[in-house]
């Protein structure tokens, strides 16, 4: 009896004490899916929050959407007591997974809105950061998913691509402004027009067969889904300095060893007017940087391999032989590098460094005193950087070798 | 020997100190550490491992010269009143390391799991457990702790490799941090955070014998000095030091930042289950240590009456602290400061007083051999 | 009669009603307890009375001598007349009223047999309470021997062998008479029983005692008039069931018998898998009132002989009434016997007795019970089933994780699905909590109530489906099952998920192979989900290091429970997992066998040795 006691008293205690401290049914609860932030006047913010309909995916489209609500108020973190005010329900970010800023307020510096989000525990490092011209509301609004059934999976799925857009978190974002050695980078993305109009961005190489484009420019008409990745913005220290295009975001992600495979057109090297080549482009291995200074200014060598396989050959002409190879292997390290150089010459001008040599400058300093001392973005900017690409060809798909017109 | 806590082996003096040495990788001390020697942190764990091995190797020729525990050996070598000073001194920094511990794990409690818990229901529900588990006896509690030490292990080492493509290498250049000597300055000052490794000194007769301790407590801090450098690189490599100096718990950072892909993420609630037990483990050990201390110093025929009231102490103690901010301060300073005392001074001066009782008696043994 | 007198006549009834005159019903009168010795006044009556038969018989025996004095002189006769008389002077001296008020108070049990078949009968008749009691048999007979000599036997109908009787002892006994033989001599009895009864246990008793125990398993007595001796023939013979099949622990591959309800027989059982002078089975009786036989079987050679000690120190020290059955006894030998986790194993299958025993454990069998005990164990040993050693190692090692699976999800699987769903949202994938708070939409009760009343639902029909008669129970435990289920989830009383979670878990919780295991268990789990509402995994993870701190402090039979992961000791490669049964050289190094080696090193010598043809074969 007495050791009933003993054990019934604390149970019944911590019942009592503990009780409900902070425990929620599952319906009492909302879960944030999206934060849109725009700029609004007199250095307030409007926050766009979306949340996820509570009683799960529906069948039309309006109804995956959920709720989404728009409030302009001086700090993110008043919208959450405003926003609750408007809720039935507590709202829970641990689940939300986009924040989508306008270009306007990244162009200000997000430095404001990420001290908020860094530092709660509901918001997890790995929620994907997106800048969009535009309202970042009206981005929200538009977004409907068409292949997947919640919101939360459409953007997981879009962001694992790293090829014309490279994925950006809290957590990256937040570590490379934090640190010394690379700039912070942003997904780009845009809401399409779809009006068939070809808006290509930026500097095409003789080799390209492809236009560069930034998200919103793609000439498409007639498709459902508005929004589009392409592109990449590109921060010094929290503010916004430009907007890299695909080509060039391809660059940053060859370099970042982030990129595994892609397409790639290129101009026929036999005849450029009229045909081309497509092929598939791997990755062989992380590109490899080697860093060193001479006489303080810091100089970069970048090799970087590649492998391809054929896709189509418009021309007729052997390039699976081994003096077409060749030729073909030149054409496509040219393009690439190319490509390189220009969105190298694009990001030292616009003084940022998403690839992130200056990490590669950190070893050649002696300790961490040298390293606050030294800006290492600005010496990326001085940098002088040679770059050396080898492509390979390792398959030719189905057919190994091309036979001309009426040849058998 | 009238409070007798068990009968323990290499198995439970590893998990003893395993756990007292290696539960600080879920709190705020190696932010600190980042603060200090920045991108060399790593070493520290290293530097202070080595110091550990020493105070133990001192510490192994006291107990063989002598051949008791730490206590009556002390009695041997120093006296009485010298005995219990330095006695009272360790169960200060035990309780104090206790309590500095409790505040800290309910404090991570609210951050990480139960943001609207009262605090002092945290404290209190980690005392319960500790009552209980002291009540059981450390015996079974270290035993239970050789269960969970792997899965400590694992749990960190599941967490690292599950990072691998988030690192960054170059965050931990410059290789030399802030200067070799100034890390190897601030990892022999470090020392203090192994003060647990004395505690199987203490503890020598429940052991059976000095070879037990020995290769226990070696074990124990490999295994531990492991865990650390490899966490506290991965910290760095994670978040470079500009960010992971800002962070209160770099574990449970280190855990929430996992992501595989859309499924493998989202596992920093199963790891809380892996710091609360360490917590509430490394507590048990210290207080039980301090009680045991504290039983043999008023010669006491047994320690259970004492749980409660201390660990209720403890408790209440570990309320006092206004801010979360001061605490963690201070348990670095203690780590940095007072504990070194513990873990290097009074080692080192034993060893002393034991090389000249082992000179004395040998002198003494050769007499009657000349007369 | 008019109508006026009719209505007087109703009326008065029902104002004069009067109760029929039944007797009142049956109370238990509340007793009421006192501490007095049973009254003096019937001890020296039954003295008196003692005494007035002893001088019945005083008289018979003198009538005797003078009708044998007044004939002519007889030396048999004269013989047996002094016979007579020297028991006669026998009883006189335990007459004494010292003695025998010292006797009277002593109980009937430990009273020493009387030379007086009238005493003795009448002893018997007291201890048996026996007009009322049918089941003791007394059979007076006369051994035709020179002089004749009355003899009784006494038996226990039911529980001897009545052929037994018949032929080894009846039929010899009364065709003695035809040798000349006189059955006072010195060693008379001893040549009686020697010569005579043919039956395979025979042996001289003097107390009653004695008697009652040996009567009490099925023996039979025989009582000699003028001697203060009884003989024991061994003549058990009750009806039993013969060894059946395992019902509880059903095997593939493992041999198919199981202990049935007679301890000789099932002592029988595990000799014939051990068959070895080593197997010593010791017998004990445990219960002052059932005086129920216990065997500790071990094997001398290799167990611990403290473990033998202990073991026998807590039988012999064991004083209840009655013990009826093996798990009881268990219980009554447990080292905490407040935790509900067994710490000994219950097994029906003779060759998890006997492999338990070639590791150097022992078992107890208890007559009336088909189980038997084996302890010291571990934790691990009861997630163990006979048929791992006949799996290949990998197939038993996997169904042994499994095992481990299945406990582990058992315990934790509903606690963490409420830690998660109250107060760790971020832990589940979003489509997941999504889909989860979807399903909850409807329901209107808290997520804790859901999961107990789906627990309390389960355990009903757990405990339900035993009841319900033979086969119908599996067929009505599972349609009942799932009716409720899809009922409830229909009437949106719980959702689906909570469904899934219980079913699982009560799925996994028949993966655990001990029963009382399995109990235990369950009840971690209720306190597990009682935590998990209050704190969430804080609440959980106290809940797991204190439950393995518990485990880790209990012992079996002093032998520690989570052995050999802690303490860590030698691993013999049959624990968590299971290594080829080659490799299993080491007895379990907690028990402190004698002989820790099983096997040598190399214990398949064939891989050695070259195959087909003899050393010297040249061809």
């Amino acid at each position: 009896m007495l050791f009933a006691f003993k054990i019934a008293i604390p149970v019944i205690l911590l019942f009592i004490c503990t009780g409900c401290y902070g425990a929620k049914e599952t319906d009492s609860v909302a879960y944030v899916i999206a934060h849109g932030v725009d700029k609004a006047p007199g250095g307030k913010l409007t926050i766009t929050t979306q949340i996820a309909p509570p009683a799960g995916p529906g069948k039309s489209e309006q109804e995956n959407i959920g709720v989404i609500d728009t409030i302009t108020i001086p700090s993110s973190g008043q919208n959450r007591t405003l926003i609750s005010s408007t809720l039935s329900r507590t709202l829970n970010s641990t689940h939300l997974t986009a924040i989508i800023i306008s270009e306007e307020a990244a162009r200000a510096g997000i430095a404001p809105i990420l001290a908020f989000f860094s530092r709660n525990r509901e918001f997890r490092d790995s929620i994907y950061f997106i800048v969009v011209p535009g309202s970042a509301a009206d981005y929200i609004q538009k977004n409907t998913s068409r292949l997947n059934l919640t919101i939360s999976r459409l953007y997981e799925n879009y962001l694992t691509k790293k090829n014309y857009s490279l994925p950006s978190t809290l957590h990256t974002f937040y570590t490379s402004f934090k640190n010394n050695g690379s700039s912070p980078y942003i997904t780009y993305s845009a809401v399409n027009p779809r009006t068939g109009e070809d808006k290509s961005a930026g500097y095409k190489t003789p080799q390209q067969k492809s236009t560069p484009y930034i998200a919103g420019g793609i000439p498409r008409a007639g498709t459902k889904t508005a929004i589009e990745f392409l592109g990449l913005a590109v921060f010094k220290d929290d503010k916004m300095v430009g907007v890299l295009n695909s080509e060039e975001t391809r660059a940053v992600s060859l370099l970042r060893g982030e990129f595994s495979w892609g397409y790639l057109g290129v101009v026929d090297p036999l005849a450029p007017q009229k045909d081309f080549i497509s092929l598939k482009v791997y990755t062989y291995n992380k590109p490899k940087i080697t860093a060193y200074f001479n006489n303080k200014a810091p100089v970069f060598t970048v090799k970087l391999k590649l492998e391809l396989e054929v896709l189509g050959i418009t021309s007729g002409t052997s390039y699976e032989k081994p003096e077409y190879r060749r030729l073909l292997e030149t054409q496509v390290a040219d393009l690439l590098k190319e490509q390189i150089l220009s969105m190298l010459k694009h990001t030292q001008a616009l003084g940022t460094d998403p690839v992130g040599f200056g990490l590669y400058l950190r070893p050649q300093l002696d300790t961490t005193a040298e390293l606050s001392k030294a800006d290492l973005t600005e010496l990326y900017q001085q940098a002088d950087i040679q770059i050396d690409v080898t492509a390979k060809m390792r398959r030719t798909g189905l057919i190994w070798q091309t036979t001309p017109k009426r040849n058998g | 020997m009238k409070a007798q806590p068990g009968n323990m082996g290499i198995a439970e003096g590893m998990s003893l100190v395993f756990i007292t040495t290696s539960s600080t990788i879920f709190l705020a001390a190696w932010s600190l550490a980042i603060d200090r020697t920045t991108t060399a942190s790593w070493m520290m764990p290293l530097i202070n491992t080595c110091t550990g091995l020493l105070t133990l190797c001192l510490l192994l020729y006291v107990l063989s010269v002598t051949s008791t525990d730490l206590y009556d050996a002390c009695q041997l070598l120093v006296g009485t009143t010298a005995t219990r000073l330095i006695v009272l001194y360790y169960i200060g920094i035990y309780f104090l390391d206790a309590t500095l511990l409790l505040r800290q794990f309910a404090e991570n409690t609210l951050l990480t799991a139960l943001p609207e818990l009262p605090f002092e229901i945290a404290i209190g529900w980690y005392t319960i457990i500790a009552v209980i588990l002291s009540y059981i006896g450390i015996e079974a509690t270290l035993r239970a702790g050789y269960i969970i030490m792997p899965l400590i292990i694992l749990a960190s080492f599941t967490v690292l490799t599950m990072l691998l493509p988030q690192y960054e290498i170059l965050y931990l250049a410059p290789w030399r941090g802030p200067g070799l000597d100034k890390v190897l300055a601030s990892g022999v000052m470090s020392s203090g955070i192994n003060i647990g490794i004395l505690i199987p000194a203490f503890l020598a007769s429940s052991f059976q014998n000095t070879k037990t301790v020995k290769y226990s407590v070696l074990y124990a801090l490999g295994l531990s000095c492991l865990v650390k450098t490899a966490t506290l690189a991965a910290f760095i490599a994670a978040f470079g030091t500009g960010s992971a100096r800002e962070k209160v718990l770099p574990f449970y950072e280190l855990s929430r930042l996992v992501y595989i892909n859309r499924y493998i993420q989202r596992i920093e609630s199963l790891v809380i289950i892996v710091w609360a037990v360490a917590g509430i483990l490394n507590i048990t050990v210290l207080v039980y240590a301090g009680i045991y201390l504290l039983a043999r110093l008023f010669n006491l025929p047994t320690l259970k009456p004492l749980i409660l009231p201390v660990l209720l102490l403890i408790s209440a103690l570990a309320m006092i602290p206004e801010e979360i901010t001061s605490v963690i301060t201070l348990h670095t300073k203690l780590h940095f400061g007072l504990y070194n005392i513990g873990t290097m001074l009074i080692p080192f001066a034993l060893f002393v007083m034991a090389l000249i009782h082992a000179f004395k008696q040998k002198n003494s043994k050769k007499q009657p051999s000349c007369q | 009669m008019n109508i006026f007198t009719k209505n007087f006549k109703a009326l008065k009834q029902i104002v004069l009603y009067e109760p029929p005159k039944d007797p009142p019903p049956f109370v238990l009168a509340e007793a009421e307890r006192s501490n007095d010795t049973p009254a003096p006044v019937t001890s020296s009556l039954a003295q008196y009375e003692a005494l007035l038969r002893y001088a019945h018989r005083l008289a018979d025996t003198i009538e005797k001598s003078l009708t044998a004095l007044k004939q002519p002189y007889q030396a048999d006769k004269i013989a047996a007349l002094k016979l007579e008389i020297a028991a006669l002077e026998k009883q006189q001296d335990k007459l004494s009223p010292v003695l025998e008020t010292y006797s009277l108070s002593q109980s009937p049990a430990n009273q020493e047999i009387s030379t007086s078949m009238e005493e003795n009968k009448l002893t018997l008749e007291k201890l048996y309470n026996l007009p009322d009691n049918q089941d003791l048999i007394i059979r007076r007979l006369t051994i035709p021997a020179q002089p004749p000599v009355d003899a009784a036997l006494v038996f226990i109908d039911g529980i001897s062998d009545k052929n037994t009787i018949n032929l080894a002892i009846l039929q010899p006994l009364m065709l003695l008479g035809k040798r000349d033989k006189s059955l006072f001599q010195k060693a008379g009895l001893e040549e009686l029983l020697a010569e005579y009864l043919p039956g395979n246990q025979v042996k001289l008793v003097h107390t009653f005692g004695d008697i009652t125990s040996a009567i009490n398993m099925g023996d039979t007595a025989i009582l000699f008039d003028g001697l203060s001796q009884a003989a024991l023939i061994e003549t058990k013979g009750q009806e039993h069931r013969g060894p059946d099949r395992p019902t509880l622990e059903q095997s593939v591959r493992g041999s198919q018998s199981a202990f049935t309800e007679t301890l000789r027989v099932n002592t029988g059982l595990v000799r014939t898998l051990l068959r070895t002078s080593d197997l010593t089975t010791e017998m004990l009786t445990v219960g002052t009132r059932s005086n129920t036989l216990c065997a500790v079987m071990y094997l001398k050679s290799i167990i611990n002989p403290e473990l033998v000690v202990e073991a026998k120190r807590r039988l012999q020290g064991i004083t209840t009434d009655a013990v009826t059955q093996a798990g009881m006894l268990q219980l009554l030998m447990m080292d905490q016997p407040i935790l509900p986790y067994p710490q000994a194993l219950s097994t029906e299958r003779p060759d998890r007795v006997a492999a338990a025993l070639a590791e150097g454990r022992l078992a107890i069998l208890v007559d009336g019970s088909p189980f038997a005990i084996v302890a010291p164990i571990s934790f691990f040993t009861l997630l163990h089933v006979a048929e791992d050693f006949s799996l290949p190692w990998v197939a038993g090692s996997f169904a042994r994780i499994l095992r481990l699976l299945g406990t582990l999800i058992n315990v934790l699987l509903p606690a963490m699905y409420l830690a998660i769903s109250y107060f760790h949202q971020e832990a589940l994938p979003t489509d997941l909590i999504l889909a989860i708070g979807a399903a909850r939409e409807k329901v209107p009760f808290p997520a804790f109530v859901e999961i107990a009343s789906m627990e309390f639902a389960f355990e009903l029909l757990r405990e339900g489906g035993i009841r319900i008669p033979g086969l119908l129970g599996s067929t009505i435990g599972i349609v009942g099952a799932i009716i409720l289920g899809q009922a409830a989830v229909a009437a949106n009383i719980v959702s689906p998920i909570t469904v899934v979670i219980i079913a699982v878990t009560g799925l996994a919780s028949f993966a655990i192979p001990d029963y009382s295991l399995s109990f235990a268990i369950r009840l971690t789990r209720f306190v597990f989900e009682l935590l998990a509402a209050m704190l969430g995994l804080i609440g959980v993870s106290g809940g797991i290091i204190t439950i393995i701190v518990l485990l880790c402090s209990m012992k079996s039979l002093g032998v520690p429970y989570m052995a050999p992961l802690a303490p860590k000791t030698r691993y013999g490669y049959d624990a968590i997992l299971r290594g080829p049964n080659a490799a299993q050289e080491l007895r379990p190094d907690e028990l402190s066998p004698q002989d820790i080696r099983r096997q040598p090193t190399v214990s398949l010598r064939w891989t050695k040795q070259a195959s087909g043809k003899k050393k010297g074969d040249k061809s």
